[in-house]
């Protein structure tokens, strides 16, 4: 078969082809390219990754492509943001309470006793051992916070008993 | 502003990227028929373009040095890649439903013409998928950007002949796989 036997054969799907022409990528795509090639220039010839000076992630390619998801389709983006807020909400209430409560013994002994959440756990921690009850009792192996009764400021000096003098001056005797 | 370029200017290179961005990524786009690809693809291109601008000596156009540097890229793309990933097409700018020979392919009457184009555009790549590398570079470069033979074949490496035959298979089996929508 010649090469130029019916070229007009194929009039129809060079028009077709056309088609392919607008095909375009998305509004703005082609405003920060060239930055990014030559962010990653620099980031290349620096050794390492950088940030182009406009924020557009220079890094591996699963990032860039998260970044421009991100970037075009704000959508996605309150999405995140959204879950991350729930998220920090929900750990903020969960350390809330699982929080261990502090408590001073009359010996003055600081025992950290950790939250019992339901009845069952309840009776295992009694039938447990102070420690694992959460009564963490401070020792030189057991890096929590020690508050052993330390001796009275009162007594690491010796009793002067009743002043003498004030400011150079004799007391004057009652 | 390639001699600039070459002496480490990056602002002229960054006005060279900005002259063919375009062009490159068009180009790795149609090869590929995925957005994310031809992004990474054409920046890497120009990267390596940078990097080996010291070895350009002028011997042909700058814009059809970056095009080979491009295109070669591209094909070794292609060939690493061993299962063909799912298509990212770009979506059809709004003259599209206007152009004159794209209107004579579809009927006037038809109430969903932008449902039709798409339907079209999702066609035409899987069946610009279907062609060998070399055959979906020449009708990319041919009838969809519109490149000479004698440029095609200074890309490419090869002679005038040589993509004169291979533009025309790669029309013959388009047109066996899209000949449903060439009534």
């Amino acid at each position: 078969m010649s090469m130029n036997a019916e070229p007009e054969n194929f009039d129809q799907l060079c028009r077709l082809l056309k088609l392919k022409r607008h095909e375009s990528p998305p509004p703005r795509y082609f405003n920060d390219f060239s930055s990014q090639v030559v962010a990653r220039i620099r980031a290349g010839s620096a050794g390492g990754r950088l940030e182009s000076p406009d924020g557009v992630v220079a890094g591996p390619r699963w990032l860039r492509q998260f970044w421009r998801v991100i970037e075009q389709q704000p959508a996605v983006s309150g999405m995140l943001t959204a879950a991350a807020c729930g998220l920090l909400v929900v750990g903020v209430f969960v350390s809330d309470n699982a929080r261990p409560t502090l408590n001073i013994t009359a010996d003055g002994m600081a025992k950290f006793e950790a939250p019992v959440t339901g009845p069952a756990e309840a009776n295992r921690f009694a039938a447990a051992g102070p420690t694992a009850r959460g009564e963490l009792f401070a020792n030189s192996t057991n890096p929590a916070i020690q508050l052993r009764p330390g001796p009275s400021l009162f007594s690491e000096f010796p009793t002067l008993g009743a002043p003498q003098r004030v400011n150079g001056m004799p007391l004057a005797p009652r | 502003m390639v001699r600039r370029a070459q002496k480490g200017d990056l602002a002229a290179y960054d006005e060279l990227v900005r002259r063919y961005q375009q062009r490159i990524y068009a180009t790795v786009y149609h090869m590929t028929s995925n957005h994310e690809d031809a992004n990474d693809l054409a920046q890497e291109a120009f990267i390596k373009a940078y990097q080996a601008l010291k070895t350009f000596k002028g011997g042909s156009s700058f814009y059809t040095w970056v095009y080979r540097i491009a295109v070669n890229k591209t094909l070794n793309f292609l060939k690493q890649r061993k299962n063909r990933t799912a298509m990212s097409l770009n979506d059809l700018d709004f003259s599209a439903e206007n152009d004159p020979d794209l209107v004579a392919l579809i009927s006037e009457k038809t109430p969903r013409r932008d449902a039709v184009l798409s339907e079209l555009q999702q066609k035409l790549n899987e069946a610009m998928q279907q062609l060998s590398e070399p055959h979906r570079l020449v009708v990319t470069l041919h009838d969809v950007q519109g490149l000479a033979h004698e440029e095609i074949a200074e890309i490419m490496e090869c002679n005038v002949g040589t993509v004169r035959s291979r533009l025309f298979y790669a029309r013959q089996q388009l047109q066996g796989y899209l000949v449903d929508y060439l009534k």
